[in-house]
């Protein structure tokens, strides 16, 4: 599969599939075609870009469970579930789990097109949202111990003296730690700096200290 | 002298001849009362019968003795050509046998003879109490017979006369059939009085049997110039009659030689007589008779069957058993007579009622097609009388026209087949033409009749006017067709968001389709090439939808219960079109396993289909409470000796316990959360309707099996096809 950014149609009817092909087309998107939930599993990978077109209903899979799934190997498209009518309890359920969008049929064109561009903005934007956050994450593991410490304390909105009393060491010593933070991380300012500790913690993983 | 020696010896020589010609014609028989005995009889009248062969040349005469009760039938039987008994006895037989009389006898006494005689009551001379007929009464009677004139006959006239009932008012009366008899009974004190006629004691006291005073006259009379002892009135003597069918020359002959008898003639010494005289007025014997209604004047009563009864008792015990058997036969016969009757009225009535009494219509015709008879049934359901049946070609009156119309040839007629064939025929699917002109469906057997010999002699039609049945099955049929139409409108409600997903496939695709080629055109990137082709996606689709919308709009259709050949392998996949949606919902795995050259079934499209998604969706219910991906439906399809279609709708759900078997086809039984509990039941009823059969069972992988079985289309149908 190419790694240019992608709508994955994934629906065991044909036409539907053929179908959305077309429309992506006509506005320059490019489309791969799944007619399960498990030969579009078979193929994806993080590093695909783009965004999930899912029939709720499929034999085998259905559209929730392929979307549970790519959750579980950490795989973050945005998806959108289209569905029959009258399915109000799957929608729920499914905008729940994190589905970007459940479109119910007959759905206009237009709608659809706006789910997907819309899902497409979103996938570019939290993958350079991940870049930046592996690039901060990469400047914030060159931090020393003593220097995290005195991030922690600055994000917290302490000032150099209550840090200097707080750690125990002199305020000339807190000032430079201080400089040395602001110059590893590249931060403009404390507040750039707040911004960039929130990125790097929205990953969900521990802060090594 | 010589001449007189010869005349003698030429007349004892004729004589001789005469003799042996007497002996050889037929015995001229003298039938003589016995009143004192056969052997006297013989002794007395014996000499009087040769005298009578002696005066008449060419003739033989013989005695034969009867007693009284002998007398007449003798004479009835022709047995005796002449009769000599008492007075009374003559009379009688002069009613009754048409005797005549041909000389009276002369009776004798002391050298005098006397043609007259009458009749004693006599006791024993001890006993001095009785003296007139007025002692009678309490004492015992004997006499000589009851049909003895001298006997009894007339002193019964004399007691008569003076009040006293024989029968009545003696202590008893016993007869003992001679005078002798009598005499000695009397004598012996086993009777009081004794009852004989005139000259009897004179004779046995001068024969010394009896001693003169031994005896007494009781009630005395005396008579001008009679000498005899007498205690009645005095009456002829015994006449000498010719039978009715003694010829006259005879009788006059006999007359004559007795006439000339002498009367020292020994055979009138022989007879106690002195020989005969002309025949005597019997008038006071006939007299005699009306007054006590007896002999020929005699009455019925219970004298007279007393009497008979007493004398004939082995006869009349033969003659009652005879009679006794006689009844019992004739009642027996009567009785069998009666059964017969009874059972032939049975029969004829049952056959009557048989026929009057069923509602069938039966007829026979001849082979000919003539109506030969007719039921009152018969009559009543084509509206033509007997009269106008019988004798008529029945094709013509009631088989003319088809129920579609057509006419109906007479060489086409099953009737017709069944004596040309001699096959009995059944046929359910004609009409009759009533006589007003209107049809009825009938259903008729046709039965050849045979005769004697075998050959067929024509048939019987036996029919019914299925009108009503035709109706009832119309109802039902049309009741079937309201309950499928129903529950399938349920079953389309319940299917109602499966099938617009299904609709929403192709309608999502034209959506799609036409707003790409929109695009395009608006952008200025299309070209004609892929214009056309999104176009034709488009109508690719909108076909598809419009397909789905048909299968549904056929699928709740309420048709007219209409019958044809249907593909039942085109039916399965049709239907698996529509359970598509929910079988994807339920992520269920259909596979269809259907036979190649399946023959048609017979039969409604709709409704077959209606019982093949019926089956279709329980088996999607049934599986979907097995894990996703372990929910499998097999549909087969199967021919079966080319006589049926057999249908399974196999799943691998957790299959049906007895009583859900049991259960399943039990109309508003239903283990699903939703639905009416009408699918199965409504599927078994339109199977049977289809002359099929639908059953469950349980599967071979543990789920359930439905079999349908329906019979092949006739061949005909499958032409039209």
């Amino acid at each position: 599969m190419s790694p240019e950014p992608a709508v994955f149609v994934v629906d065991d009817d044909a036409a539907v599939r053929d179908s959305l092909r077309w429309l992506m087309d006509s506005v320059g998107l490019r489309v791969e075609e799944f007619a399960s939930g498990e030969a579009f599993l078979a193929e994806i990978t993080p590093q695909h870009p783009g965004c999930v077109v899912l029939d709720l209903r499929m034999p085998g899979l259905g559209g929730l469970e392929v979307h549970q799934r790519l959750r579980d190997r950490g795989i973050d498209l945005p998806v959108i579930v289209i569905s029959g009518h009258g399915d109000v309890p799957v929608a729920v359920r499914a905008l729940k789990s994190g589905v970007a969008d459940f479109i119910e049929k007959p759905f206009s064109d237009q709608e659809l097109l706006d789910c997907v561009q819309q899902a497409l903005r979103r996938d570019i934007d939290s993958r350079l949202q991940q870049l930046k956050r592996e690039e901060l994450t990469t400047r914030y593991l060159t931090l020393t111990p003593r220097e995290l410490d005195v991030l922690r304390l600055v994000v917290d909105g302490l000032t150099n003296k209550e840090i200097s009393a707080t750690l125990g060491i002199s305020l000339k010593t807190v000032e430079t730690h201080r400089a040395r933070v602001m110059e590893k991380m590249a931060a403009g300012s404390v507040s750039e700096l707040v911004r960039m500790t929130l990125i790097i913690e929205s990953q969900g993983k521990p802060l090594p200290y | 002298m010589t001449t007189a020696r010869c005349l003698l010896l030429l007349l004892a020589s004729l004589f001789g001849a005469l003799q042996a010609v007497a002996a050889s014609a037929p015995a001229i028989t003298i039938g003589v009362l016995s009143h004192r005995g056969d052997e006297a009889t013989l002794r007395s009248w014996t000499p009087t019968a040769d005298y009578l062969a002696s005066q008449i040349p060419g003739t033989r005469f013989e005695v034969r003795p009867l007693d009284f009760e002998e007398v007449e039938p003798a004479v009835a039987r022709g047995e005796i050509d002449f009769v000599l008994a008492n007075s009374g006895m003559y009379v009688d037989l002069e009613v009754r046998q048409g005797v005549t009389r041909i000389a009276t006898l002369n009776n004798d006494h002391d050298g005098q003879s006397y043609n007259t005689f009458g009749g004693v009551l006599f006791t024993r001379a001890d006993r001095g109490d009785l003296a007139t007929l007025a002692d009678l009464r309490g004492q015992r009677l004997v006499a000589v017979n009851r049909h003895s004139l001298g006997g009894f006959q007339m002193q019964w006239r004399e007691m008569h006369d003076a009040g006293i009932d024989p029968w009545e008012d003696l202590a008893e009366i016993t007869f003992a059939n001679t005078h002798d008899a009598v005499v000695m009974q009397v004598l012996e004190g086993r009777a009081d009085i004794g009852a004989i006629r005139t000259n009897i004691l004179e004779r046995m006291i001068a024969v010394g049997t009896i001693e003169a005073d031994d005896v007494r006259i009781v009630a005395p009379r005396l008579a001008d110039g009679f000498p005899l002892q007498i205690s009645t009135r005095l009456y002829p003597e015994w006449p000498f009659a010719k039978a009715r069918a003694t010829p006259n020359e005879l009788a006059q002959k006999v007359a004559v030689a007795l006439l000339k008898m002498p009367s020292d003639h020994p055979a009138a010494g022989a007879g106690h007589h002195d020989g005969w005289t002309v025949p005597l007025d019997y008038q006071p014997v006939h007299d005699l008779f009306q007054e006590l209604a007896i002999g020929p004047y005699s009455e019925p009563g219970p004298f007279t069957f007393g009497d008979v009864l007493s004398k004939y008792r082995a006869e009349f015990l033969a003659g009652g058993l005879m009679l006794l058997l006689l009844v019992m036969l004739m009642a027996w016969i009567a009785h069998l007579n009666r059964a017969l009757n009874e059972a032939k009225h049975g029969i004829q009535h049952r056959f009557d009622l048989i026929l009057n009494a069923v509602g069938d219509g039966i007829s026979g015709v001849n082979k000919s097609g003539i109506t030969t008879f007719v039921n009152p049934a018969m009559e009543r359901l084509t509206g033509w009388s007997a009269s106008e049946l019988i004798g008529r070609f029945q094709h013509n009156l009631l088989h003319h026209t088809r129920a579609n119309g057509i006419p109906y040839p007479k060489h086409e007629c099953p009737v017709r087949d069944t004596f040309t064939n001699n096959e009995p025929r059944f046929v359910d699917d004609e009409v009759f033409w009533h006589k007003d002109g209107s049809s009825f469906p009938v259903e008729y057997f046709s039965t050849p009749i045979h005769g004697d010999d075998n050959e067929v002699l024509g048939a019987v039609i036996v029919f019914r006017d299925v009108t009503e049945r035709k109706r009832a099955e119309e109802n039902q049929r049309r009741h079937i067709t309201e309950m499928a139409h129903v529950t399938r409108l349920s079953t389309m409600g319940e299917m109602a968001s499966q099938i617009a997903h299904e609709l929403n496939q192709p309608l999502s695709a034209i959506t799609n389709y036409t707003g790409a080629c929109i695009r395009r055109l608006q952008g200025d990137r299309a070209d004609r090439a892929s214009l056309l082709e999104g176009l034709q996606l488009v109508s690719t689709q909108a076909h598809r939808a419009a397909k789905i919308v048909r299968q549904i709009r056929d699928f709740i259709r309420k048709k007219d219960p209409g019958r044809g050949p249907v593909d039942l392998n085109g039916l399965v996949r049709q239907t698996t079109l529509l359970v598509t949606p929910e079988a994807r919902k339920e992520q269920v795995d259909v596979s269809l396993d259907l036979a190649d050259d399946l023959p048609p079934v017979s039969g409604d499209a709709v409704e077959l289909e209606q019982v093949i998604m019926n089956l279709v969706r329980n088996a999607i219910d049934a599986v979907s409470r097995n894990p996703t991906g372990d929910r499998r439906i097999a549909v087969r399809s199967g021919g079966d000796d080319g006589e049926a279609v057999h249908l399974a709708v196999i799943d691998n759900g957790p299959g049906m316990d007895e009583a859900t078997l049991n259960e399943a086809f039990t109309p508003f039984y239903t283990t699903k959360v939703s639905g009416m509990g009408l699918g199965l039941a409504i599927s078994r009823r339109i199977v049977e309707a289809h002359g099929g059969r639908l059953w469950a069972e349980g599967g071979a992988e543990g789920g359930a099996t439905f079999r349908v079985r329906l019979p092949v289309a006739e061949a005909e149908a499958r032409d039209v096809a």
